[in-house]
């Protein structure tokens, strides 16, 4: 018995403890038993190390100086209740400053970053070398790093992937090299089904420009309706593309200035004057001839081009600014619809000067304020247009209360410093009345993320002043967190 | 005063609850009344009731005290406190204690000194010698017919084979483990509840359940042979059986007097219990300490042992053949560590697997282990993540360690060279609880990352 390692002798003895000492007439339980006590701690005793020469490659040096504890604190405490806003905040400061996360947490921020659906690259940057060195290490955390590369197979990869990996390797490499996305979407262009074809279409709209006119234009003859409507939209977003200035004609045709002359002042008037007959050479270009109910066929087929026309045609025809044109319009049967089509054309270009002058326009309508089609539009507004918007229709509507609070929630961008002293400034002191305090905390939940980090402190009084009742636990939370990231700002600061 | 950091405050609190309340509590404006001694720190905070809640942390250790309700420990208050400290020191005020502060600390100095007056008084003064003896012999007839009983059924359990006994519902072993209880052999029962993981569990289940059986076997025959072992070994037995230690037999004895240092800790869930194991390392004396500290349900864990810091002071062992369990007898405030010493590491992993045969030798019923090693690192060897020492000889990392962030921080902090490590060994598999990279410690037990 002796003259067997223990090891081996316990995988004999498993053998016949597995199928039990009543199959096996020559063993006894007991003596099992007393075998694997005596064998079992000798092979405990007698355990061997495995030699491992394997090596892991060693990270690369990092130079630039830790974050202080302080700092480091805060980023583990934004990472533990994880807090999206507040982990890329402390990211891009710490990374402005040149400095490097504390080498034990660098696999946690990586972690967390790895996971998010939407992954700022300042916080990888951030990582540095030892981001880099840990990703190679974990597949997970790999993945995501090397989704900014082409890949080398990617014309194979084109022809043999699935559905939504297609359309992923195409992003990958539209946003990397733009003119070879397009040409692998050609290649396969008539054998792939009607939902890919629009897929595609609507993956290139990203970074689209007049190079991919000609493929767009030819799209329009496209056997189906989702595909031709997807290259409409697309093509619209071509300044100069054929079908830009076919929409731009046919805008042109649909409108007719005035100009008279009124107690010495020149005034322009627009009038809108849609065709009373359908074009045939419309449809190719999508515009639809059959209204939805309700809905004038003019005032449809005015729409439709409006929302399509290159913004450039209204102030080059009537040679004013937006702000003129809208107000030359008013008063016009078609001219509801024309500035709804017009907010359409002004989102999709992204025109900061036009969507300004709709939403002023809107702001000083007496038809009551639709804040939430105003949001849209100001989304395209550089901060400081849409915070001086913001301001407008609060101050104009003498807004209060959790109407107020309600417009402040809204705005999701980071706030200036003159912003959050002027926003605050105006709900503060104001109770709500305890049956709407609930608006006050939820606003609060946004503000907190928002709001220029140095004024917490007012921003703790104005929802304190705005609530009669205690705070819920959720609210007090926004509360510490706007002083947690002044702590932030302050602790960057140094 | 770089004791307190942020991150060991955080691993005293009970729970990521506590952890993140005591956070939004670390904040000069929440508190009035904040002040300090070289011993202690105070502060007054208004919570939902009348008077503010007076909390209070003594620093030596630390300790915590508070007036409010809750009934976690440290609660979210004394975390708060202590947290502000780590990271404002400035804004507490060295000033002479208020009564509620001085009162406390003084109570519990003199608390530790009695038991330690009455450890030494129970040696010398023998109660009721007759009704103690009938009792104890009344355990002993119990434990010995447990033993019987569990002898025939383990028996019984290899007689239908071990692919027969993973067939098993659960309620059977623990049918068996209740038995135990009843016959007053707890340590049986709880070897007897390790069985169903141990059957379930993937590849090389029958190798290692075999192991335990055999471990079962020879703890019920050395029980029934308890008579014949030297006074240490059947001490030890009776251990393995259940019988407790008090705390009052390990402080009766001669302590060892060094620098100890707090190498790791490890909080597990066992048989209904919170158990949190300590391993202490004496810088000059290379002794190993496990202290082990038990709560039930919301009951406090002590909080007074921090990975990373050192305390000079005598630890004292409970009897037994081989010097590991202890207490601490007497000790100074926490210090934090800068390095280990030579004394206290193993030269590499065979030679801390020499140590452990050695106490399997002395203990048979050993069940964990720690290996202190310098220069070692982590690496991947097919498939799989080893603890490797300067000879490039490795052991099998544990799984639910390799899995989880706590590996990657370590990882991270050396950059795939080396540091100073202490891990658990279990027979089959490392736990690094804790290391020193470049001087700083590393706690890889704390909640910090759950």
């Amino acid at each position: 018995m002796n003259s067997i390692s223990p090891p081996r002798r316990m995988k004999e003895l498993a053998v016949s403890a597995m199928l039990g000492t009543d199959r096996n007439a020559s063993l006894q339980a007991s003596s099992v038993l007393d075998g694997a006590a005596a064998a079992g701690l000798r092979a405990r005793a007698g355990i061997k190390t495995t030699a491992v020469s394997q090596q892991l490659p060693l990270c690369g040096v990092d130079n630039r100086p830790l974050a202080s504890e302080k700092q480091m604190a805060i980023l583990i405490r934004a990472l533990n209740e994880p807090d999206r806003s507040l982990i890329e905040e402390w990211s891009e400061l710490a990374h402005a400053k040149g400095l490097r996360v504390a080498d034990a947490v660098a696999p946690m921020l990586l972690d967390w970053w790895a996971k998010q659906d939407k992954r700022e690259e300042v916080v990888f940057a951030l990582l540095g070398v030892r981001g880099t060195w840990l990703a190679s290490l974990h597949a997970a955390w790999h993945k995501p790093v090397a989704r900014g590369e082409v890949p080398e197979r990617a014309d194979e990869l084109w022809l043999t992937s699935s559905g939504a990996e297609r359309a992923a390797l195409l992003k990958t490499i539209r946003r990397v090299d733009p003119k070879r996305a397009m040409t692998l979407v050609r290649s396969t262009w008539n054998d792939d089904g009607a939902e890919e074809r629009r897929k595609f279409i609507e993956i290139c709209s990203e970074k689209c420009s007049m190079e991919d006119e000609p493929f767009l234009e030819e799209a329009l003859d496209d056997k189906s309706k989702l595909v031709r409507r997807a290259a409409t939209q697309v093509l619209a977003s071509i300044p100069g593309s054929r079908f830009a200035e076919r929409m731009r004609e046919r805008a042109k045709g649909m409108i007719r200035v005035e100009t008279k002359r009124v107690l010495l002042k020149q005034r322009t008037t627009l009038r809108l004057e849609p065709p009373q007959e359908f074009d045939s050479s419309w449809e190719r270009d999508g515009i639809e001839e059959k209204a939805a109910n309700g809905v004038g066929k003019r005032a449809w087929w005015l729409k439709q081009v409006f929302s399509f026309a290159p913004l450039s045609m209204w102030t080059e025809t009537v040679g004013k600014s937006p702000e003129n044109v809208i107000e030359a319009m008013a008063g016009d049967d078609f001219f509801d619809t024309a500035l709804e089509a017009l907010s359409v054309a002004a989102s999709t270009h992204g025109d900061p000067a036009w969507c300004g002058a709709i939403v002023h326009h809107k702001s000083r309508s007496k038809k009551g304020l639709d804040w939430s089609a105003l949001r849209e539009l100001t989304e395209r507004l550089p901060i400081a247009s849409r915070e001086s918007i913001t301001l407008k229709v609060m101050h104009e509507d003498t807004m209060k209360g959790a109407a107020a609070w309600d417009i402040l929630g809204s705005c999701d961008w980071r706030w200036s410093k003159d912003f959050s002293i002027a926003a605050l400034k105006m709900v503060r002191g104001e109770p709500v009345g305890k049956k709407e305090e609930w608006r006050v905390h939820t606003a609060a939940s946004h503000i907190a993320r928002c709001i220029a980090a140095m004024h917490a402190e007012q921003f703790a009084e104005a929802v304190m002043s705005a609530c009669v009742e205690e705070l819920p636990p959720s609210c007090r939370k926004s509360i510490d967190r706007a002083h947690l990231r002044s702590e932030m700002y302050k602790e960057f600061a140094r | 005063m770089d004791v307190w950091t942020s991150e060991r405050v955080l691993a005293l609190a009970p729970d990521a609850a506590s952890a993140s309340a005591g956070q939004s509590l670390a904040s000069a404006k929440k508190w009035s009344g904040i002040g300090r001694s070289d011993r202690a720190l105070w502060g007054l905070l208004q919570g939902s009731g009348k008077d503010p809640y007076q909390a209070r942390v003594d620093l030596s250790e630390p300790a915590f005290k508070c007036s409010c309700p809750s009934r976690k420990f440290p609660c979210k208050h004394g975390v708060g406190l202590l947290l502000l400290f780590a990271k404002d020191a400035s804004s507490f005020k060295m000033q002479s204690e208020p009564g509620w502060v001085s009162e406390w600390i003084e109570s519990r100095a003199a608390r530790v000194e009695k038991k330690i007056e009455k450890a030494a008084a129970a040696a010398e003064k023998p109660v009721d010698v007759e009704a103690q003896a009938k009792r104890a012999a009344q355990r002993e007839a119990r434990v010995q017919e447990g033993i019987a009983t569990c002898r025939v059924w383990l028996e019984d359990v290899l007689r239908r084979g071990l692919a027969q006994a993973q067939a098993e519902p659960t309620a059977n072993w623990e049918r068996m483990a209740a038995r135990m209880v009843d016959s007053q052999a707890p340590g049986i029962a709880a070897m007897i509840r390790q069985i169903p993981e141990l059957l379930s569990c993937g590849q090389g289940w029958e190798m290692r359940s075999l192991d335990h059986f055999g471990k079962l076997h020879l703890l019920l025959v050395a029980g029934t042979k308890l008579r014949e072992l030297s006074p240490d070994l059947a001490s030890d037995v009776r251990i393995a059986l259940g019988w407790t230690q008090t705390k009052e037999e390990a402080l009766a004895g001669q302590g060892v007097q060094d620098r100890w240092i707090v190498m790791g800790q490890v909080i597990e869930e066992e048989e209904r219990l919170r158990v949190k194991r300590t391993w202490l390392c004496g810088l000059k004396t290379g002794q190993r300490a496990l202290i082990l500290d038990f709560a039930a349900g919301l009951a406090p864990l002590d909080t007074s042992l921090m990975p990373g810091t050192a305390f000079d002071g005598e630890v004292a062992f409970y009897p037994g053949r081989l010097a590991m369990r202890a207490v601490v007898k007497s000790r100074t405030e926490s210090r934090p560590i800068e390095s280990a010493s030579e004394a206290l590491l193993d030269a590499s992993l065979d030679a801390g697997l020499r140590r452990y045969a050695g106490a399997l030798a002395a203990n048979p019923w050993v069940s964990r282990w720690p290996l202190v090693l310098a220069r070692a690192s982590l690496q991947r060897y097919r498939e799989h993540w080893f603890l490797v020492d300067a000879t490039n000889s490795g052991l099998p990392v544990k799984e639910s360690f390799a899995s989880s962030m706590q590996m990657w921080r370590l990882l991270s902090a050396t950059g795939g060279g080396q540091a100073t490590v202490l891990a658990e060994w279990d027979g089959a598999s490392a736990q690094p609880l804790g290391a020193l990279v470049q001087g700083s410690y590393l706690d890889l037990s704390a909640r910090l990352v759950a």
